[in-house]
């Protein structure tokens, strides 16, 4: 090889190794994910005509896909749309996740669930010794299977690294006087009905006849507490994730939201609660979850205990605050692709299909009604504060959106909103006109992922960048997609919007200490 | 050493010819799949434990895979399992495993871009075959996903699989999804190397023939 070949080739070689250089700087590798997703229960009486099965002719392969099918038998019983959210779960043990918060409308629920007092004490543990079968609510008994289902269902994600973080939603806290296997005509004597007129109770009543009540809230704990309980005892948490939960809060009624959040006063122990992950050095993860639909305050979210949660959080120097509710806090309209067609408030209205937005009061002046969600309000101004992220469920489709303080009072953050209450559960962007005769709605970009089961996962690389990916499938239950069209590069921080408070706090100091001294100059006569 | 002018245009001659008879087989290596380059708005379908794709081709006998790549989306280092299987028994089978005839792994260098994994697989009949992208594993914090394409490249897959919830491959709403295999042509029988070296010998005493004059009146002008 003569010198003009050697010379050649090792600069070659040097630009290999620079390229190999960037290329391995580019790379940011995950450290720590988690994966969302709420409302895999379905209705028996309004299930998605897309999930009927039928077997037309016996020599063919059974559970063909049809539109005059009848819903699976199984899912008729445990009321989940097993098939969607079956799949949903292999796709989150492919990515792996370290976490999945589940966003609520875990089971169908819906009923009241009224336990014998010993039960109640013993953390909703039957006994045949001291109760008979006419001290237990048949509703009970009915939520207890649909709760046992769902947990054998999420069981195998604990074996391959996955743990999963419950949260309450409307159809797990609230009862509805008239959902399957009750009726208008032959409502549920437990809970209010629409109009207020009775029932056995003096709780109060509402205009969807869905109120939330202590013995749902009871039924959560029962059926839950194991897993939320583990964030402190660590039995299997730091086995499964790999992770220590540091800081748990909200685990006794005494750090639970309380009175000054619900009319009741019912505490809200491991309903609403929170807890930290040191992911890596300087990337402190909050994570909070919190209950929309409490006794006594259908609707809202816990502001006055999310403050104290969030200062704590924020003087621990958390790096990034998650925060999982049943609601979003803006409702989304996934009708707006039709013109003249919307589900925004006051269209709908709380409880019922919409958002902590659909919680407002009117205000009319000269004629003209104006509305408004100071619950909502508040709640938003504090994520915008904290530049935390929320991911929510209840509307049965997946969007992912921006949104502004509603105060006014802190810009620098426009949180994202993450709705990926598409977990199974009948979409909430209903098929045009009469199976078998029916039709997909209007798609129209963006809403061409509204009847999409999906879920969201968050990455945290080692750089501390937060990524967010979608990843849903079509209710014809096409291969697993990235939905891009919901994917956000880089989700915002705890540190920029409180570097923000800062600068305007300390902007808004100097400006009164300025104000201050010119008054005291003019007092002294010193400006002319 | 020495070597005689003769005998130096003599093993140049039979190298260029021997060049002359390789190079049709390096030319026509070529692909025998390839369902173009996915555009910038391509779907992402995920590669996971539970979700494989796979496209089909045709294969002549004695054709040789070289390469097999497609076109990946993810973290740099995630590995993956691309299989070659038969047509028979194939699709709609929850056996599908007795139809495999290679298999290799690969691993993705480039995001959003073809990665190309070596392979060395003969077929031994004609027919089709399919590619397949499996993923056995699911490590931390790595996810991979196959673009879509429109399946207008220059050699259009036969059709299209994808492994669902019920565990079996199934053409049916499987998408069209990027791969390319690259394979080299059915090797020259021997009659053709007869006739090769039939016409090396032809030229071989043309050029002896028209030699020897020039020999001679360089002999007689010594």
């Amino acid at each position: 090889m003569n010198l003009r070949c050697l010379l050649a080739t090792l600069t070659l070689a040097a630009a290999g190794l620079g390229c190999a250089g960037i290329s391995s700087a580019q790379s940011d590798p995950v450290i720590f994910s988690f994966s969302t997703v709420g409302d895999s229960r379905t209705d028996p009486n309004k299930a998605d005509a897309t999930t009927f099965l039928a077997n037309p002719e016996p020599t063919q392969e059974g559970g063909a896909p049809s539109l005059t099918g009848t819903i699976l038998p199984q899912d008729n019983m445990w009321v989940t749309n097993t098939e969607a959210y079956s799949t949903i779960l292999n796709g989150i043990k492919g990515q792996n996740p370290n976490l999945l918060f589940f966003n609520g409308d875990i089971i169908f629920g819906y009923g009241r669930p009224i336990l014998p007092s010993d039960w109640v004490t013993a953390n909703g543990k039957p006994n045949s010794f001291t109760t008979t079968e006419n001290d237990v609510s048949p509703d009970a008994v009915f939520e207890y299977i649909q709760y046992a289902f769902w947990r054998g269902l999420i069981a195998p994600l604990f074996l391959s690294g996955t743990y999963v973080i419950p949260v309450p939603g409307n159809h797990e806290t609230q009862c509805s006087y008239s959902a399957e296997p009750y009726s208008s005509s032959s409502p549920n004597p437990n809970c209010n009905n629409a109009s207020g007129t009775f029932t056995n109770t003096s709780w109060p009543n509402n205009l969807t006849g869905k109120t939330a009540y202590p013995e749902n809230e009871n039924m959560f704990r029962y059926n839950m507490i194991d897993l939320i309980n583990d964030l402190k005892a660590n039995i299997r948490f730091s086995n499964v994730t790999g992770y220590f939960a540091q800081n748990p809060n909200g685990l006794t009624p005494a750090t639970a939201p309380g009175i000054s959040d619900t009319v009741s006063g019912n505490n809200q122990a491991y309903l609403t609660y929170s807890f930290d992950i040191q992911a890596a050095t300087g990337v402190l993860l909050h994570f909070v979850i919190i209950n929309t639909d409490p006794s006594g305050n259908d609707g809202t979210a816990p502001v006055n205990w999310l403050t104290a949660d969030f200062q704590a959080a924020a003087a621990r120097g958390v790096s990034n605050i998650f925060v999982f509710g049943h609601k979003p806090a803006f409702t989304y309209n996934y009708l707006s692709a039709t013109p003249g067609t919307s589900v925004l408030p006051p269209t709908t209205n709380n409880p019922g299909p919409g958002g902590l937005d659909a919680t407002y009061t009117t205000t009319t002046v000269n004629g003209v009604p104006t509305y408004s969600s100071p619950n909502r309000d508040a709640f938003w101004s504090l994520i915008a504060e904290y530049g935390a992220t929320y991911f929510s469920g209840h509307e049965h489709t997946v969007n992912v959106s921006t949104h502004a303080d509603p105060t006014g009072t802190y810009t620098a953050i426009t949180p994202y909103q993450v709705i990926v209450g598409s977990g199974g559960s009948p979409f909430d962007d209903k098929l045009v006109g009469t199976c078998p005769n029916c039709a997909e709605p209007n798609s129209a970009p963006p809403h061409q992922y509204d009847r999409y089961y999906a879920w969201a996962t968050v990455s945290v690389h080692q750089s501390g960048k937060i990524s967010l990916q979608v990843s849903g499938f079509s209710d014809q239950f096409s291969p697993v997609q990235d939905l891009t069209l919901y994917d956000v590069s880089t989700l915002q921080t705890a540190g920029q919007a409180q570097t923000a408070v800062e600068l305007a706090a300390r902007k808004k100091k100097k400006a009164a200490l300025i104000e201050r001294r010119a008054n005291q100059l003019l007092a002294a006569g010193d400006v002319k | 050493m020495n070597h005689s002018p003769k005998k130096i245009q003599s093993t140049l001659l039979a190298a260029v010819v021997a060049a002359i008879c390789l190079v049709p087989a390096v030319a026509n290596a070529s692909l025998v799949l390839d369902t173009g380059t996915p555009g910038s708005g391509a779907t992402l379908y995920q590669v996971s434990t539970s979700q494989w794709f796979a496209a089909e081709f045709y294969l002549s006998a004695g054709q040789t895979v070289d390469s097999v790549a497609a076109y990946l989306s993810g973290n740099a280092g995630e590995t993956y399992t691309l299989d070659i299987f038969s047509n028979t028994g194939f699709t709609n089978s929850r056996n599908y495993g007795q139809s495999q005839v290679y298999t290799t792994s690969g691993t993705l260098t480039t995001n959003n871009a073809w990665n190309t994994t070596s392979t060395d697989w003969t077929a031994t009949t004609s027919g089709y075959y399919w590619v397949a992208l499996e993923e056995a594993s699911s490590p931390r914090g790595f996810s991979l996903d196959l673009a879509s394409t429109t399946n207008n490249g220059t050699a259009p897959a036969a059709a299209f699989a994808f492994l669902g919830a019920n565990g079996e491959f199934t053409s049916t709403g499987a998408p069209d999804v990027a791969f390319q295999v690259d394979a080299t042509p059915v090797p020259l029988p021997a009659p053709a190397l007869l006739l090769g070296g039939g016409l090396l010998g032809l030229i071989g005493f043309a050029r002896g023939r028209r030699a020897k004059p020039r020999d001679q009146g360089a002999c007689s002008g010594e």
